[in-house]
C-alpha cells in the first residue's frame, strides 16, 4: 500500500471484506478461539459458579489474591470503571476474581476484598486442586514466594493477563494490564454484537 | 525491612511534624495516594519524591499507625508474570525524582488495623537516610490523580 495506485485498487477490497467480518478486537485475540469445557468453581457467596450457564455473557478473569496490593486492585478498580462505562450492558458480563491463593483466601475475605471495589464482581475461592481445572485451562502460572524478614510472610507472583470468555463459551482474547478502560469497553461490546 | 513504627514513636512524630518536614525541605513528595484495602489486608501507597539536592538520597524506611508493618516493596512483570519483592530503600535520583507507582515501585501497608475506604486520609512518615524525617498525608483513591494511569 505504499504507492497510490496500488491503494486505490485495495481500499474497496479492505472496505468490503471488513462488512463481511467481525468488527476487529483491540486486545491480543485467540486464533481460533478456544471453547471452554465444563469449567466449575465455588463463588464467594457460597454457590456454584459454571461456565456453561454463562452463554449470552462476556466473562473476564482476572487471577490474584486479596493480600496483593499493587497490581490487583488495579486491575479491579480498572474493572470498576469498566463496569460504569458500559451501563446496562454491563449486565451481560461477569467480572470474575479467580484467587491463586486458596490458603489464605477464605470466601470472607474475598467478598470483603471485592465488595471495597463492586459488590457484582464474583469470586472464585476452594481448594487449589479445585481451582486447578481453571489454571490449567486458561494457563495461569503462579508461585508462592517466601519472604524471609517480610510481614507478608509469602507473596504469590502470578500471571497478569485477563482471559475473556465470549457469549459464545469461547476464550477469545486476552486483556492486560495496559489495556485501557476504553479497550475493554470496546471489546467487549464487539463481543456482546456479535452475540446470538 | 521491618519497619513499623511504634504508636508512640510515631505521636511524637506527628507532634514535630512540622519542624521534620522542613528539615526535608529539599525533598518534595507530590501526590500520595494508597488503594483502599479492608482490615487486616495489604494496601500500597504510591507518590513522586522530588529532591533539589546536588546529591542522591535513599527512602530506607516508612510508618504508619494504620498498619501493622510498612515495607518498600517493587513489583516487576517477568515473562507475563507479576513478581513482587521487598526491596531495602529506594533511590531518590540527586536533582530528579523518583516515582513510586502502581506496577513498580510502592510502599506496602501490611495488616491494616482499620479499613481504607475511598477518601480517607491518614500520615505516613518517611524516612530518608539523608534528608532524615518527613511526614507526608495520604489519600486512599482508586486511581491515580491529575490524569495518572491510563484514564
Amino acid at each position: 500500500m505504499r504507492r497510490t495506485g496500488f491503494g486505490l485498487l485495495v481500499i474497496p477490497l479492505l472496505v468490503a471484506s471488513g462488512c463481511a467480518r467481525a468488527e476487529s478486537l483491540r486486545g491480543q485475540a485467540l486464533d481460533p478461539p478456544r471453547p471452554v469445557p465444563e469449567l466449575v468453581a465455588r463463588d464467594h457467596w457460597g454457590g456454584t459458579f459454571r461456565f456453561a450457564e454463562q452463554r449470552g455473557r462476556v466473562v473476564l478473569l482476572f487471577f490474584g489474591y486479596t493480600t496483593c496490593p499493587d497490581v490487583c486492585p488495579a486491575t479491579l478498580a480498572r474493572w470498576k470503571k469498566v463496569r460504569e462505562k458500559l451501563g446496562s450492558a454491563a449486565d451481560r458480563v461477569r467480572f470474575v476474581f479467580v484467587t491463586v491463593d486458596p490458603e489464605r483466601d477464605t470466601p470472607a475475605k474475598v467478598k470483603e476484598y471485592l465488595e471495597l471495589f463492586s459488590s457484582q464482581f464474583v469470586g472464585l475461592v476452594g481448594r487449589e486442586g479445585d481451582l486447578m481445572p481453571l489454571y490449567r485451562f486458561f494457563g495461569v502460572l503462579y508461585e508462592k514466594v517466601p519472604v524471609p524478614g517480610s510481614a507478608a510472610g509469602y507473596l504469590v507472583n502470578h500471571t497478569a493477563a485477563v482471559p475473556v470468555v465470549d457469549p459464545q463459551g469461547r476464550w477469545r482474547l486476552r486483556l492486560s494490564q495496559e489495556t485501557s478502560v476504553e479497550d475493554y469497553v470496546h471489546d467487549v461490546r464487539v463481543l456482546l454484537r456479535a452475540a446470538p | 525491612m521491618r519497619n513499623a513504627m511504634p504508636g508512640m514513636a510515631l505521636g511524637v512524630a506527628l507532634l514535630l511534624g512540622a519542624a521534620v518536614a522542613s528539615t526535608a525541605a529539599s525533598l518534595k513528595v507530590e501526590h500520595p495516594w494508597a488503594r483502599p484495602a479492608p482490615r487486616g489486608g495489604n494496601s500500597a501507597v504510591y507518590m513522586e519524591i522530588h529532591n533539589a539536592q546536588a546529591e542522591a538520597d535513599r527512602l530506607v524506611a516508612a510508618g504508619t499507625d494504620v498498619a501493622g508493618a510498612v515495607e518498600l516493596h517493587e513489583t516487576r512483570m517477568e515473562g507475563g508474570m507479576h513478581r513482587m519483592q521487598p526491596v531495602a530503600f529506594i533511590e531518590v535520583p540527586a536533582r530528579g525524582k523518583v516515582e513510586l507507582k502502581p506496577g513498580g515501585l510502592h510502599v506496602m501497608l501490611l495488616r491494616l488495623n482499620t479499613p481504607l475506604r475511598v477518601g480517607d486520609r491518614f500520615p505516613l512518615i518517611l524516612r530518608f537516610e539523608r534528608a532524615g524525617r518527613l511526614t507526608v498525608e495520604v489519600e486512599v483513591r482508586e486511581h491515580a490523580g491529575r490524569g495518572g494511569g491510563h484514564n
